[in-house]
């Protein structure tokens, strides 16, 4: 009876939660408050400007060893604050030009064991300076200092072999500076269902590596004392690469070939001295490649593969002076899997295989690395995380880098990597820099 | 089921069909609605300027602003997207080639400035977040009508003052649930236009609740669309994140280039 008393309350009760559940619900229908729903652009401005300032600090981990680096001991490895600015200028559809420069300061340097921060190194870089011209909608030219980057492969420049790469502090660079510009004429041709580039370049130069002295220096074993190296020209100036490349339902081909200057440093000569002077130079070699991809489902198969003529080796005995030279063929296959919501997981295993291999070359006749990332995004991609493990080929070392990013809004982005280092090999490319792990922290504004 | 094929039409296949088709409609079972909602004058090609703003339980909002192109071509509808702002994303660009034939598989692209280089992208996962939206790919799509259970729940219900029904959806396969991230749907489709103009969408993961609202409708170039599209997304009954998609300008069957979809033009930006 007492329930019967009470069951009209029960379902007024009832009825009283669902309605307010309907009402609550209602509220997500409710129209949202915005700060600004009328900054839209409405068609690219003619003109702009933008840019990053960052400020960056990094710690080393542990003592490097010497003589890999002035620092000595764990402690603040670098503080340095960098501006980049880009111009963009499209005067109209068919005509446009970009111009971006870096300049960065550090504030503080190493000198035989003690922190200085009196003396500030400055820095300006050149980064983009081209102009773009559309034919009719057909022929795309792109005249000046620019990137053109091809190619499947992460771990080795297998096709993608137009830009150097950024040496100088190995795993560290961000993704817009690891390779660096050079000047070039472009040109992109459609014609049925097939694309045909071609890239003049006129002095592209090497990898860019760290200098004489610094961490990641190639030569640091080499005392200053003992030997002098001098930079000197290629024989030739220009490069000439092409690619032809095919999209088709599924999946992407293309077909690399060139003669061009390896990016690769070369000791070419030997001038007898005190000390002795060793000039270090390109080689002239061609590739031949091919490079493709493959979508199915979740899951995306990438490779990479391309016979290098006349590749610049180091040789096991440093003093014999000029480098040899060895055709090789270099190759990676890597599969990528992006099925897990906001992950996207890649394993790409590399190769390279030396031809005419002779027991005076330091390198492996076969050579093996690998190049694994997990990239994961959250908090509606507020927060991107990305985790990186590079074997470098020919057991040189592995690079391991955890990075995060937290985008406080779109202007403002707060970051820190940890780079690890790690070689176990005397003769392995890292192992004077196993002792540079480092953690890094920095700010950037975006405009 | 196109829960969200209005937000289709922001990459040119708006949903709406027009005011002739609509005069008949009134005793149609739940899949004859969804077909007609479905069976949309999308227009030939689309190009739109839009903003998408993203806005987090603490209200903190992050602003995007995107050019789309899009264009239909039978068999297969193209569409490149260009960002416009903000600055770290700035030239960034993602193409699609979506073919009619389901057994093919969708091409996408995408071309990061920082990299300077176009990577193919496996797309087949589409119940991820669209550009860190509330909104995932398989919304943006709309995906296929066939795929899922509909019952009408009831036949007028107004919406901003417009006649309404009411429909629920459900997924037919766990094969569907998992291409799009949805369990089952309740959403409004209004009667003169067919246009859905509100949804209840569960969410497998996490359990969580989308809410979805399409704002001021009108007609541009003989084609319906919503200038306004907004998602919010819940869990336990809490906002958790919304977005909000707004059209700035939309021009429909205007002449584009072809070679506006091709891989190489991501390059060359907007």
């Amino acid at each position: 009876m007492c329930t019967a008393l009470y069951r009209p309350v029960w379902r007024a009760a009832l009825l009283l939660i669902l309605h307010s559940t309907a009402v609550l619900a209602d509220d997500f229908f409710a129209d949202i408050p915005t700060e600004d729903q009328s900054s839209a652009v409405t068609e690219r401005q003619r003109l702009s400007v933008t840019g990053e300032l960052s400020q960056d600090l990094s710690y080393g981990l542990a003592a490097p060893l010497p003589p890999a680096s002035h620092r000595d001991q764990a402690g603040i490895d670098s503080l340095s604050q960098r501006l980049r600015l880009q111009l963009t200028a499209k005067p109209n559809d068919w005509l446009s030009a970009r111009m971006s420069a870096t300049t960065s300061v550090e504030w503080a340097s190493w000198d035989n064991g003690e922190l200085d921060f009196s003396d500030n190194e400055t820095d300006l870089e050149l980064k983009d300076a081209y102009a773009d011209a559309a034919l009719g909608n057909k022929v795309w030219l792109r005249a000046g200092n620019q990137i053109i980057a091809w190619g499947e492969a992460k771990g080795l420049a297998i096709t993608d072999v137009i830009n150097p790469r950024d040496s100088t502090k190995p795993g560290q660079a961000e993704l817009e500076d690891i390779r660096v510009q050079v000047p070039a004429l472009y040109a992109s041709f459609p014609s049925e269902d097939l694309f045909t580039e071609l890239a003049f370049t006129w002095d592209a130069g090497g990898i860019k590596y760290a200098a004489r002295g610094e961490a990641f220096d190639p030569f640091i074993t080499v005392p200053k004392t003992s030997a002098q190296f001098v930079d000197v020209p290629p024989e030739k100036h220009w490069e000439l690469i092409g690619r032809v490349s095919v999209n088709f339902n599924g999946g992407d081909l293309s077909i690399v070939a060139g003669d061009l200057n390896w990016d690769g440093i070369s000791a070419v000569k030997l001038i007898p001295d005190s000390p002795s002077r060793i000039e270090l130079g390109q080689v002239r070699g061609q590739v031949l490649g091919f490079s493709g991809n493959r979508a199915q489902g979740n899951w995306l198969i990438r490779f990479d593969v391309a016979q290098q003529w006349n590749k610049p080796l180091w040789s096991a005995d440093v003093t014999q002076i000029p480098w040899d030279t060895r055709d090789q063929t270099l190759y990676a296959i890597a599969a990528e899997y992006s099925g897990i919501s906001d992950w996207l997981i890649s394993f790409e295993l590399d190769g390279i295989q030396t031809h005419q291999h002779t027991p005076e070359l330091a390198v492996e006749k076969w050579q093996s690395g690998y190049f694994a990332r997990a990239h994961w995004a959250t908090l509606n991609e507020r927060l991107l995380t990305q985790f990186v493990v590079n074997g470098l080929p020919g057991d040189n070392g592995r690079i391991t880098r955890l990075s995060l990013q937290y985008q406080w809004s779109d202007a403002l982005h707060l970051n820190t990597d940890l780079v690890l280092y790690d070689a176990r090999e005397t003769e392995a490319l890292l192992y004077n820099y196993r002792n540079q792990d480092l953690m890094r922290l920095s700010v950037s504004y975006f405009f | 089921m196109s829960h969200l094929s209005v937000l289709a039409g922001i990459f040119g296949f708006f949903t709406l069909l027009t005011a002739p088709i609509a005069a008949k409609a009134e005793s149609f079972t739940a899949y004859e609605i969804m077909q007609r909602v479905d069976a949309r004058d999308t227009g030939k090609t689309a190009v739109s300027h839009n903003t998408l703003i993203l806005i987090d339980k603490r209200d903190r909002q992050r602003v995007r602003t995107l050019k789309f192109f899009s264009k239909d071509y039978g068999e297969v509808e193209k569409r490149i997207s260009f960002f416009l702002k903000p600055a770290d994303v700035r030239d960034t660009a993602y193409l699609s080639h979506e073919w009619e034939d389901e057994s093919r598989e969708i091409d996408s692209w995408l071309y990061l400035p920082a990299l300077q280089k176009v990577n193919r992208i496996a797309a087949a996962d589409r119940s991820s977040a669209f550009m860190g939206s509330d909104f995932t790919y398989s919304d943006i799509d709309g995906p296929k009508i066939d795929d899922f259970e509909y019952t009408l729940i009831n036949d007028s219900d107004p919406v901003d003052g417009v006649d309404c029904w009411v429909l629920e959806s459900t997924p037919k396969t766990e094969a569907v649930v998992r291409k799009t991230g949805y369990t089952h749907s309740r959403f409004w489709v209004r009667k003169d236009n067919f246009m859905q103009v509100k949804s209840i969408i569960n969410v497998k993961k996490g359990k969580r609740i989308k809410f979805f609202m399409a704002r001021d409708i009108e007609l541009v170039d003989g084609i319906w669309i919503a200038r306004k599209l907004q998602m919010v997304t819940t869990r336990n009954n809490k906002r958790q994140h919304s977005s909000l998609f707004i059209v700035d300008d939309v021009t429909f069957n205007q002449e584009i280039e072809d070679s506006i979809f091709e891989v190489q033009f991501m390059q060359r930006g907007s």
